[in-house]
């Protein structure tokens, strides 16, 4: 064995300060709500309280006669808009039906928190007041919030697309119906992956400000480059005349990682007023509309043999989307696919998804992004095979463990 | 919009006196008013406690109450926490050094209650990883897991200081 001479250490296995930390700690750092523009306004969104339903009516007439409000806008209002928010997934050879989503509703709300109106004015009190005096009619419409009621079509939160079925994707590797009818044991289970919110301190926020042709906008988002050409698409500006802007960002988890309606509102609004505008998401709505993550019922079905070599794992995942896609939303179980035999040597596998509409807000990436499920999913069911087998369940997970002498080990599903 | 309301504190050691709304919040007062922007809003609903200053001495979630309610108080924020020459306070210290934060947005309303409680401590002998536990439990972060904010809270108490802002 030939000797390595040490490096004199410098950096490597030394504790380092961040150097973020200074400013974090007395206080001095610019998150975006500590960001004030010269004539900044401030804006408030209207929200739907029902999960399906018709607007009949909108009267912003008190809401405009209070002292302050520069404007009260509808989905009408924002006709000039170019494109609706994007999703930015589509894989080769699979049909994804997908909705329109606007940055406000266009005659129909399609889940609670869905923006119906926009409100701007001088001070964010005063359109907080006013956006509660914005009276907006509802007609009520069926409403479907269970992901497998929804799968059986009766009630359709998308009339136009016929089914509730958004995508249908498949994956594996081995033939897993043999392995399965070949195995000394079957485990066979349902799993419900409950909805998350990401729910970071700092909630979502912006300033937009479109002066003299250009667009700047200050966004607590995770992904400034992304949102930057989105806003030329949808606004019909040259990307190169579009700036964004990062300020310190007080957590993310995913849930800044998309287009947000409320941003492209004020980019608009400040389009139109001529003065930069400012949001500030509440708490309450962080909770209601900032992407939820997870939401899946899975069935799952894992083969053995009677010493507790697994020898086929088939997981079905239908996929609770809510009622639009976010940026990434139809893409997320399939994360999940790819990570399906983790650090086990399972030679057959295969993953089924369907991605299915609800009347309720729109899931995409939070916190590990369908790998989570997926992990889930294979060890509670590992366990349950480990207790069906009167095994120890460290026992087990050793004896399916991918060996040292394995690697460079390929997946049944061709990845190394 | 009702009338203004005359105010005066003492922030940071400065007296300050302003004429506000009486529903103006303390914390967009002292952020919006006087530009301490280092105390932020995080649920509006006194949840979370990133709003969290002193006044008169005890840790309070600025986000739920008036300014008006503070007149002639001592206010405290974490732009008042290190020294006049710019040194660290022991819990901004310790913060730092335990990599207690990661996005920082908790940290100041971590540090202000970690600062109260060492303080209500005092005199009590040393400080336990439960009583820290528990004394922050109305601190929410989302980045850290709190392992290390529990631990930078102990250094600093064990770094010997009594720790009164």
């Amino acid at each position: 064995m030939s000797t390595i001479e040490q490096a004199p250490a410098k950096w490597v296995g030394q504790s380092l300060r961040r150097k973020e930390d200074p400013r974090l700690i007395r206080g001095h750092a610019t998150y975006i709500d500590d960001i004030v523009l010269p004539g900044m306004l401030h804006a408030a969104i209207v929200r739907s309280p029902e999960a399906h339903a018709r607007i009949v009516s909108i009267d912003a007439s008190a809401a405009l006669d209070r002292p302050g409000i520069a404007g009260v806008f509808t989905g009408e209002d924002m006709s000039d808009l170019l494109a609706p928010l994007p999703m930015a997934w589509a894989p080769p050879g699979v049909e994804v039906k997908t909705p329109e989503r606007w940055p406000l509703a266009r005659g129909r709300v399609c889940h609670v928190g869905d923006a119906v109106a926009m409100v701007v004015g001088e001070d964010k009190y005063v359109v907080v007041d006013a956006a509660q005096d914005v009276l907006v009619e509802y007609e009520p419409l069926p409403v479907v919030v269970d992901v497998e009621e929804a799968l059986k079509g009766e009630t359709l939160v998308h009339e136009s697309l016929g089914t509730n079925a958004a995508h249908e994707w498949s994956m594996g590797g081995g033939d897993v119906e043999q392995a399965l009818a070949d195995a000394d044991v079957v485990i066979e289970r349902r799993i419900v992956n409950h909805r998350t919110a990401g729910a970071a301190i700092e909630t979502r926020g912006c300033i937009a400000e479109y002066r003299a042709g250009m667009l700047t906008v200050w966004s607590s988002t995770q992904v400034p480059h992304l949102v930057r050409l989105f806003y030329a698409v949808q606004m019909g500006i040259s990307e190169d005349k579009v700036r964004v802007i990062a300020p310190e960002v007080g957590g993310g988890f995913g849930s800044k990682l998309q287009v947000c309606a409320e941003e492209t509102l004020c980019a608009w609004a400040s389009r139109k007023i001529g003065r930069p505008v400012k949001w500030i998401e509440t708490r309450s709505e962080n909770m209601a509309v900032s992407h939820h993550g997870r939401d899946q019922v899975d069935y799952v079905r894992m083969g053995a043999k009677s010493d507790g070599t697994i020898t086929a794992f088939h997981a079905k995942i239908i996929q609770d989307v809510g009622a639009y896609f976010g940026l990434l939303t139809p893409m997320i179980p399939e994360l999940g696919a790819f990570v399906m035999t983790d650090c086990y040597r399972i030679p057959a596998v295969k993953t089924d998804i369907v991605g299915v509409f609800t009347n309720k807000f729109f899931t995409d990436a939070i916190r590990g992004a369908g790998r989570p499920e997926m992990t889930h999913m294979l060890e509670v069911t590992i366990d349950q095979l480990a207790a069906e087998l009167g095994m120890d369940p460290v026992e087990i997970r050793r004896r399916n463990f991918i060996q040292p002498d394995d690697f460079p080990y390929e997946t049944p599903y061709g990845i190394t | 919009m009702a009338r203004a309301v005359s105010l005066q504190m003492t922030v940071n050691g400065e007296a300050r006196s302003s004429e506000v709304q009486p529903h103006l919040l303390l914390v967009h007062y002292l952020r919006d008013e006087l530009g301490l922007t280092g105390t932020h809003v995080g649920c509006d609903t006194s949840n979370c406690g990133a709003c969290t200053c002193h006044v008169d001495g005890e840790a309070v979630k600025s986000c739920t109450v008036l300014a008006v309610q503070c007149d002639g108080a001592e206010v405290t924020t974490i732009e008042g926490m290190a020294g006049p020459g710019g040194e660290l306070h022991p819990l901004q210290e310790s913060f730092s050094a335990e990599h207690g934060l990661q996005c920082g947005y908790c940290t100041p309303g971590m540090i202000m209650a970690a600062a109260d409680l060492l303080a209500r401590h005092e005199g009590s002998g040393p400080i336990t990883e439960e009583e820290v536990r528990v004394g922050l439990e109305g601190n929410l972060c989302r980045c850290t897991g709190y392992q290390n904010i529990v631990k930078a809270v102990l250094a600093a108490a064990e770094s010997g200081l009594g720790v009164a802002a």
